[in-house]
């Protein structure tokens, strides 16, 4: 299903929707905060909120259209893989065989073997000799050998012009092994009086003078050979199929696509390929198509397909004078709807967007117009099945017509009683009657809300959720995959948003329904939110609030985060007690540590006695502060781990989930691919804190090697900082030379004598490098 | 007053040019693209005439199968009429067929389609000295082609390549690149907005080619011009293209029991109808949009104005009867003669 509702999803440009965003942005209000919000993808937020699903013709599943193309390209393979054609054969076969022979064994006989394999069988079978796999059929063996080793020999005559991986398939036609071949399929047509062999052989013969291009002949074989137009079996249809091309190679499009109409209303196996068959090519043809049609139910079959492949209105009107019944109409009224969402709602770079039709003008002639009249006109004559999904369709079509009280209006006039079984049809009102009211209401006023308030519960009460990478993850009530609930949802709450900005104090509601993903980048912004969260909330509030993902206490530990990252440690620790929950994600590894070279996998591999939470880090980090500023002996070792500490907490180190919430991602791998559209988070890149500390440890340190270590790390913070700094090529510095700073200098200068620069020297190729080359 | 000097002076040096590019090159020929490689007497007589001695001919597109999830071959030609002396195979590769093949696997691409050009080749009697490519690549997909270009090489010694160059790569060539092969064509066709209502001609739009055709000088590769011998019908539905036909030639749109004539090329349909394998709707418009002499010679004269080339060979895209009796035997000889 979620296959299914991939295809659906329109794929668009994220630039050009970042743009849009961005011209959105520019040109709302101010909002109260520049919140966050977990919207959805942009490429889920367009998808329809129709769905022909709920016709409840399910036959006809495959022939629903999505934005582009019909549902699942319809094929003749099923699931497992096996054309439908091959399964219909083995049953007629098994029944041959009175079920004596599996299906798996008729299917290796028919399918696998070679044609040197059937002779050696045949000719076994004739000398007595019947080959082990035929003896529980034994007296069947030789005809059905004999009819096995002919079919098998159209491949040696058939003309063949195709490529296949790359491989060639390629011959002509040798006439005279043909007219020998067609000659005895023929002679063995006339004497056989089993008539399930009969059928065969003049399905074979058939295809005999199709392969050997003798259309003319395939034709007349056709319209002759009783046994294979009489009965609606495998063998009718596949004959059909031969007749179509025939016709189509012949140039008779006319009598091609009568056949292929045919083809599709009487084997609905033989449906999805029937459709491809027709294509009209002239006027002059199509005419004629429709004067070979005698009796309704061909009338009605031809209308059918000239309604998938040309005009679905003009074939819904026509079929319905023909017989205001049939079951066609329907899927086609569902493809009328979705050709007019195509044409109507994706504009430019195919945004899918109810907005859109604000700017529509449409006149009687339209479209949309026309497929209302029709509507409303079999709504009114009451002659047609399943009239509350053709006023369904209609309350949307005048949804898609932004006449939004007549669609309430309609949808009110929907007799319920007919529908209360109708599980997927009840949803699909419900749809769009709360999208008529939020898309109708011109300010979202208390009583709107109200009125909306349990569809929306009932909307957005999903199992169906989004991730933080944006992706949309759906739940497995087929219903509401089905009905695209979920995204129903966020059109109305888009829809919601944008008018909510508009009024006057609706600021914090709008910031509910955003589907912008913003980061709350000052501390007011957070405040202002928990302020809201503890005031007193309307019903419909309570349920836009339970739908925000966000959450007291993602908003505490955000706020903390901030004060840390700003050096207020003791703040940031009071911050984070406010809420139990708040800093309890234990880091990968040991925060304290560092390495000449940075390995964090090599840090999140270590076995730790000591797990940190974010909370414990920095409650860690307050304890070493104290220690140092209390006793100057153990002064230089805690603020070189609080250096480290920072260190780690920063994009560079081994903690960087640290700063991992619902606002921020640590996922990223590189700084310079993130979205340039988003302001960088500078302060998750800074090394400035732990630069500080680094040079506190170096100051009140009295051993060398001490120094030495810390001038390292400073080393590593310079070079870190040329990287944030926008050095967009640091994957490869520039070759010509190696990136010196200060600290490089300073080890080399101060410090080449400690054991420690020995093992930097060691470990790290780099400062060899530019050691060596001093 | 000094810079007036100089406009003048130019004008005199560009009038200079447009005289003296008579051309006598018998290097002229035609691009074949349909699938079935059988000339009609009218074809025949156009080749023979203006004494075409090669012909590139399409032998096949490489295209990804969404539904099949691979690429493969389509539009194998079909050969069944006497070649000129010269065959140049091209093969148009579809841009989403390198989107859909990833870096290391181009090779085997590369090889699966020299093997089907020999395929093609030797069954025919077809010696091959030059192969074109004809692939509008992008930026994504730039080192991909470039590569299969480079393995192309490799893996058919001494083979001469060329590539078809649209007029956007000329201008961005720091962007796109230059692919590595011998010799450009470049194509002085499509260079209009297609999709857009109110595009007059996308085949042939000189202002639009203003301001790309300066770029050609400053091109590092050798090349061709290939004009536009072809026309078709753009067919819009609310104002939005729906498709294009081919076969749409302009005496298709005169029944006015059909269609209502808006301007010189836009068609109004009056009536559901089926036309050349598509359907048009009532209220459709169709853009019937070609190419004939003036507007290919205006064309033409601009590229040599703007260009580096002294050979000045042109390709004619392509060859069909249809459209060589709309634009008249005679003023393709006076194309190819550069009278």
């Amino acid at each position: 299903m979620r296959k299914l509702l991939t295809n659906l999803e329109r794929k668009i440009s994220k630039n050009y929707l970042r743009v849009i965003s961005l011209l959105v942005l520019l040109t709302l209000p101010q909002s109260l905060v520049n919140g966050c919000s977990f919207g959805p993808d942009e490429d889920d937020a367009y998808v329809s909120l129709f769905a022909p699903e709920t016709s409840g013709s399910i036959d006809f599943t495959p022939f629903f259209f999505s934005f582009h193309e019909l549902y699942r390209m319809p094929t003749n393979y099923n699931e497992s893989g096996n054309s439908v054609f091959t399964d219909q054969n083995l049953t007629e076969w098994s029944g041959y065989f009175t079920s004596k022979l599996s299906t798996d064994e008729i299917r290796s006989i028919l399918y696998s073997c070679t044609q040197q394999e059937v002779e050696h069988d045949l000719s076994e079978a004739i000398k007595g000799h019947t080959p082990k796999k035929y003896l529980l059929v034994k007296s069947m063996a030789v005809p059905f050998l004999n009819y096995l080793w002919l079919s098998k020999k159209i491949e040696e005559i058939a003309y063949v012009y195709k490529y296949e991986n790359w491989e060639a398939v390629y011959k002509t036609t040798d006439a005279n092994k043909s007219s020998k071949l067609i000659g005895e399929i023929k002679r063995a047509y006339a004497r056989e009086k089993n008539s399930f062999l009969k059928q065969r052989y003049a399905y074979q013969l058939l295809r005999t003078y199709f392969y050997s291009l003798q259309f003319n002949d395939c034709i007349a074989f056709y319209n002759e050979a009783k046994e294979l137009g009489t009965s609606p079996d495998y063998l009718h249809y596949m004959s059909l199929r031969y007749l179509n091309g025939a016709y189509y190679r012949t140039k008779n499009y006319a009598k091609a696509n009568f056949t292929a109409a045919i083809l599709f209303d009487e084997f609905p196996l033989a449906r999805p390929e029937a459709l491809r068959f027709f294509h009209p090519q002239e006027e002059s043809d199509w005419q004629q198509t429709l004067t070979l049609a005698k009796t309704k139910k061909e009338k009605i079959a031809i209308w059918n397909l000239f309604g998938y492949y040309a005009d679905p209105l003009t074939a819904i009107n026509t079929i319905y004078s023909l017989d205001p019944h049939s079951e066609y109409m329907i899927p086609l009224l569902t493809r009328v709807v979705n050709i007019l969402e195509l044409h109507h709602l994706n504009t430019d770079n195919d945004l899918m967007s109810y907005d859109r039709f604000k700017n529509q003008k449409l006149n009687d002639a339209s479209d949309i117009k026309r497929a209302m009249i029709l509507a409303e006109r079999i709504i009114t004559e009451k002659q047609t099945p399943n009239i509350p999904f053709w006023q369904t369709t209609l309350a949307y079509l005048q949804f898609l017509n932004i006449d939004y009280p007549t669609a309430l209006k309609t949808l009110h006039s929907i007799n319920t009683n007919e529908i209360r079984h109708d599980s997927l049809l009840q949803g699909q009102i419900r749809i769009i009657r709360v999208a008529s009211i939020v898309f109708g209401s011109p300010i979202i006023t208390s009583a709107v809300e109200e009125q909306i308030s349990d569809d929306f519960k009932w909307l957005g009460s999903t199992t169906s959720f989004e991730m933080l990478d944006g992706n949309i993850y759906y739940g497995m009530d087929p219903e509401v995959q089905i009905l695209r609930r979920y995204h129903a949802f966020l059109t109305c709450k888009k829809e919601l948003e944008r008018k909510y900005r508009l009024q006057d104090g609706a600021g914090m509601k709008a910031e509910l329904c955003t589907s912008r993903k913003c980061k709350f980048e000052s501390i007011d912004e957070i405040q202002n939110v928990l302020k809201y969260f503890d005031q007193p909330h309307s019903q419909f509030e309570t349920i836009l609030l339970s739908q925000y993902p966000v959450r007291k206490v993602d908003l505490i530990e955000l706020w903390a985060l901030k004060l840390a990252y700003s050096g207020h440690l003791t703040e940031a620790r009071m911050k984070m007690e406010e809420v139990k929950e708040a800093g309890h994600v234990v880091l990968l590894g040991n925060p304290f540590n560092s390495r000449i070279v940075d390995c964090h996998d090599c840090d999140h591999q270590l076995a730790l006695k000591t797990k940190y939470t974010k909370y414990m880090f920095i409650k860690k980090m307050i304890e070493m502060d104290s220690i140092a500023s209390h006793n100057p002996k153990e002064a230089s070792i805690n603020y070189m781990l609080m250096g480290v500490g920072f260190y780690n907490m920063s994009y560079y180190g081994n903690a960087r989930l640290f700063y991992d919430t619902k606002f921020t991602s640590a996922s990223s791998n590189y700084y310079f691919y993130e979205n340039d559209n988003e302001p960088k988070e500078e302060q998750y890149y800074s090394n400035e804190w732990a630069k500080q500390y680094f040079l506190k440890a170096m100051n009140a340190a009295t051993d060398i090697d001490m120094k030495a270590k810390c001038c390292w790390l400073l080393a590593k913070t310079e070079l870190n900082t040329y990287y944030t700094e926008g050095h967009s090529d640091f994957m490869s510095p520039p070759n010509s030379d190696i990136l010196v700073g200060e600290y490089f200098l300073k080890m080399k200068s101060e410090y080449a004598n400690t054991k420690y620069y020995d093992e930097v020297i060691k470990e790290c190729s780099y400062f060899a490098k530019y050691v060596s080359r001093r | 007053m000094k810079a007036a000097k100089h406009i003048l002076l130019l004008h005199f040096m560009v009038f200079l040019i447009f005289v003296g590019c008579k051309r006598s090159s018998t290097k002229n020929s035609f691009y074949y693209w349909k699938s079935n490689y059988s000339n009609s007497l009218v074809e025949k007589r156009v080749i023979r005439e203006n004494q075409i001695s090669t012909l590139y001919l399409h032998f096949f597109d490489v295209v990804y199968n969404k539904e099949l999830s691979r690429v493969n071959p389509v539009a194998i030609i079909k050969i069944q009429d006497t070649l000129p002396e010269v065959v140049i195979p091209v093969v148009y590769i579809e841009n989403a067929a390198f989107q859909n093949t990833t870096l290391s696997d181009i090779d085997k691409l590369a090889e699966h389609v020299l093997k089907l050009i020999r395929l093609v080749a030797d069954s025919n009697d077809i010696t091959i000295n030059e192969l074109q490519f004809d692939c509008d690549w992008s930026e994504t997909t730039k080192e991909k082609y470039f590569h299969f270009l480079e393995t192309t090489r490799k893996q058919w010694p001494g083979i001469k390549l060329s590539a078809t160059i649209r007029l956007h790569q000329i201008k961005y060539k720091e962007r796109t690149g230059i692919p590595p092969v011998n010799s450009a064509v470049i194509m002085l066709y499509n260079m209009g907005d297609l999709a857009s209502f109110v595009e007059t001609n996308s085949i042939l739009n000189i202002e639009k080619a203003r301001l790309y055709i300066d770029y050609l000088k400053s091109y590092t590769l050798p090349y061709q011009l290939a004009l536009p011998l072809f026309s078709w019908g753009v067919v819009f539905r609310n104002e939005k293209l729906i498709y294009l036909n081919n076969e749409i030639v302009v005496d298709d749109l005169k029944d006015t029991s059909s269609f209502e004539p808006l301007s010189a090329n836009r068609f109004l349909c009056k009536k559901g109808y089926f036309l050349h394998g598509n359907y048009l709707m009532q209220s459709d418009i169709i853009r019937y949009e070609s190419s004939n002499y003036d507007n290919v010679n205006e064309m033409l004269q601009l590229a040599i104005a703007s260009g580096s080339n002294q050979e000045n060979d042109i390709i004619l895209y392509y060859l069909d009867e249809k459209i060589i009796n709309q634009f008249g035997t005679q003023n393709i000889q006076k194309l190819f003669k550069g009278n």
